[in-house]
């Protein structure tokens, strides 16, 4: 018959299998003149899949053990013919998973051959042929010549293992599965006849003890000592399973040495008594209908009686006319009351912001200082600056230091004149005249300039005098314009302008600058150079009276971080609290005073030709009372920031607000120097000049 | 770095010229004198009449003064 793969061969035995040797099942592989056997352990199925054996072996031509069937020593000839004989208890399944290529021909598992045509071998005395089996599936191969020895069994390798040897206990007779355990009785093993367990690729099943049918000897003796346990004392309790009853009567210790806690402490301020009962504010509008309402009592004559005397913004709303018609007062609810009720008095005011300087532990900044004759922008070798001002000084004045002979000769005055010089100290511009220059050329040469700012071109040596009085009543403004006709000046006013009358101002000698100081000094002001452009700053001395520095808002806040060097001084003064400013030919005399002091101690009177209106008189009594006081000049060196970061450069003028760890007050800036330093890197800084007022504080 | 020239000018001592108004003359040339801030002083000099103002300076009536408008103002 031909074979169909993909189709299982189910060998169905109905009968139960009882295995010849041991548990194993055998089978039988021979002709009639010849047996080969081959085991296949058996425990439950056995699985021929063919998809793991190819494509080497499919030949069940083992090289079995085959020997004529009467002869005891075994001999290896080709079976012609090999018979399967299948007995196993359960299912011996042929599983094809996929189409087998079958080496040559055609593998026939035609067993007619075999039981047909030749008279059927007797099976083997343990064999019975199952009934569902026929004959042309009579399990065997006839075609014995397929056992391809390329194709061997994976268990060709094993050596064979004589019967007589299988077991490694040698002669051992059959075990016989009544008798319980197997190694009662035997014999004493020999050595050479001992089974290598290392070499055997196979297991021998037929002669392995089937544990689960070994009965132990049960003896005394060797029993496990398991089972010699006795029995555990029931009485043997763990002790903690049973712990003894808790004592109740115990009493927290501190429940002991404490006193007892007296519950009937009462907090004092938990019900504190009323105090407000004499003060309670009663209001409401029923409150205020009864207390500010009430009915009108004409006066004899049945009239109405008009109070004008009070003004209007005392009574009711402040804008209209509340009608007060009888003698009595009323509460002091009622003035603020009408018509809807009491009204909160409270004005929000915004929080004042200005700028404070930042709080680090470190600064960084990259400072640059440069030095230049402006009329061709030719760089000089600088190495060092400074530029200064201050409260008592119209212009800046600077010196620098220059390193190379060819940058001094560069801007050294000569016959024509001298030179116009800018330096640029992070950021900011300082022009200034090189009216002196001195050169030490020694083993190190020092090549220094100094000047002031180009406003010095208005004074001494540089400006013509004249002699002028103004015979016509101008402003005040309008005299200083005139003395910087042609100069190329300009004003930044920043005082009160009055009218000077004729023949009032009277100037004798005196350059443009001499004269502005004497318009501006009579009156408490100052000029300031700008340090760049043509501009003169007419400043108040004290934009901000002393006294009320407190309450304004200052230009910048200095915080500790950036302070690096502070020292100050005390200068007493006379404390005065008003002064008599007086005009000479003509004008007014005016007493100035702190308010509320009353002008208790009055500072020596103070005459000017100037005086001429209160607006002058009042700038200038300022000024006096407030350089009358005590002082407390503070020198504050400080880093010298571009802008906008802080601190920048502080001008004479600016109002501080300085936050010390040990203080925090209000002061003013009246001088500053820029100093720029080459040594060991570019160091530059700001010295500024404060002064903090300590003037006696009105009673 | 105050300015010493001011500084130094603070030390001086001060001659300002002063407004009074001659209250009485007397007899060995001088003047007696009510000041604006309350005090009353002697100087030199009898040629400002009674009742008008004069102009001192370090104890010497330098002229006469003219009757300027007075005011009270506070700051």
């Amino acid at each position: 018959m031909s074979y169909d793969p993909g189709t299982n061969i189910l060998f169905s035995f109905r009968f139960v299998y009882e295995p010849p040797k041991g548990n194993a099942i055998e089978f039988r592989l021979g002709d009639f003149s010849q047996v080969c056997e081959m085991f296949i352990p058996a425990i439950g199925e056995v699985d021929f899949s063919l998809a793991t054996l190819l494509p080497v072996s499919l030949d069940f031509a083992f090289n079995e053990k085959c020997y004529p069937d009467n002869q005891p020593e075994p001999i290896i000839p080709k079976c012609e013919e090999i018979k399967i004989y299948v007995a196993p208890v359960g299912l011996v399944d042929f599983d094809f998973f996929k189409p087998y290529d079958w080496p040559s021909g055609t593998v026939d598992f035609d067993l007619a051959d075999c039981l047909g045509d030749d008279p059927p071998e007797p099976p083997p005395p343990w064999y019975v042929i199952p009934a569902n089996i026929s004959q042309d599936f009579a399990v065997g191969f006839k075609t014995g010549q397929v056992a391809d020895t390329q194709k061997r069994s994976r268990w060709k390798d094993a050596p064979y293992i004589e019967p007589e040897y299988r077991a490694g206990w040698g002669q051992g007779e059959i075990v016989d599965r009544l008798v319980k355990s197997g190694f009662i009785g035997l014999p004493a093993l020999y050595r050479e006849n001992r089974v290598a367990f290392d070499r055997l690729l196979r297991s021998e099943n037929d002669i392995f003890t089937a544990w689960h049918n070994l009965e132990g000897n049960d003896s005394n003796e060797k029993r496990s000592i398991w089972d010699s346990t006795t029995a555990k004392d029931g009485k043997l309790t763990a002790g903690y399973r049973e712990p003894g009853a808790k004592d109740n009567h115990f009493v927290i210790p501190w429940g002991i040495t404490t006193k007892e806690i007296d519950f009937s402490f009462v907090v004092p301020w938990a019900v504190p008594p009323p105090n407000d009962t004499l003060h309670t504010t009663k209001w409401g509008r029923a409150w205020y209908e009864k207390i500010c309402n009430r009915d009108y009592l004409p006066p004899a004559g049945n009239g109405v009686v008009l109070d004008f005397e009070t003004q209007i913004s005392d009574v009711g709303d402040k804008d209209h006319i509340h009608f007060w018609f009888d003698s009595l007062s009323y509460d002091e609810r009622c003035r603020h009351a009408e018509p809807s009720g009491w009204r909160d008095p409270f004005t929000y005011r915004p929080p004042v912001l200005f700028p404070h300087t930042p709080n680090r532990k470190a600064f960084t900044h990259m400072n640059s200082a440069l030095l230049k004759r402006v009329s061709d922008n030719m760089p000089l070798d600088l190495r060092s600056f400074e530029a200064k001002i201050d409260f008592d000084s119209w212009v800046w004045e600077f010196s620098a230091a220059l390193n190379t002979e060819s940058s001094y000769a560069a801007v050294e005055p000569d016959e024509n004149g001298f030179q116009e010089v800018e330096a640029n100290i992070n950021g900011y511009i300082f022009r200034g005249l090189v009216e002196r220059a001195a050169a030490n050329e020694e083993r190190t040469s020092n090549f220094t300039l100094s000047g002031r700012g180009p406003a010095a071109e208005l004074a001494r040596p540089y400006a013509p005098q004249s002699s002028y009085t103004e015979e016509q009543a101008r402003g005040l403004r309008q005299l200083i314009e005139d003395r910087l006709t042609a100069t190329g000046w300009t004003l930044d006013w920043q005082i009160t302008d009055f009218i000077v009358p004729a023949d009032v101002v009277s100037f004798h000698n005196s350059t443009p600058f001499e004269a502005i100081n004497q318009l501006t000094e009579a009156i408490g002001a100052r000029i300031q150079a700008n340090r760049e452009t043509q501009v003169l700053q007419i400043l108040p001395r004290y934009p901000i009276k002393p006294w009320q520095w407190d309450s304004e808002t200052p230009a910048l806040a200095l915080g500790e971080a950036v302070i690096m060097t502070s020292s100050r001084d005390w200068q007493p003064g006379g404390n005065y609290n008003g002064v008599v400013v007086s005009g000479t030919g003509q004008g007014v005399i005016v007493k100035v005073m702190r308010t509320a002091s009353g002008g208790t101690e009055m500072a020596p009177m103070v005459t000017d030709p100037l005086i001429v209106t209160t607006e002058a008189a009042t700038q200038r009594g300022i000024y006096e009372i407030a350089a009358s006081g005590s002082w407390q000049p503070y020198t504050i060196t400080l880093p010298l920031k571009t802008e906008p970061e802080q601190p920048g450069l502080l001008l004479p003028g600016t109002l501080l607000q300085i936050n010390r760890v040990r203080e925090s007050f209000r002061c003013m800036v009246t001088g500053v120097k820029v100093s720029a330093q080459r040594k060991n890197g570019l160091k530059v800084r700001q010295i500024v000049e404060v002064e903090r007022y300590r003037g006696k504080p009105v009673a | 770095m105050a300015n010493l020239w001011r500084k130094f000018k603070r030390l001086l001592p001060d001659a300002p010229l002063e407004v009074v108004t001659v209250q009485a003359i007397n007899a060995d040339g001088t003047s007696k004198c009510s000041t604006y801030t309350g005090g009353v002083v002697i100087v030199n000099g009898d040629s400002v009449t009674v009742g008008n103002k004069a102009f001192i300076q370090g104890g010497q009536i330098v002229r006469e003064a003219p009757d300027l408008s007075y005011y009270e103002i506070e700051v």
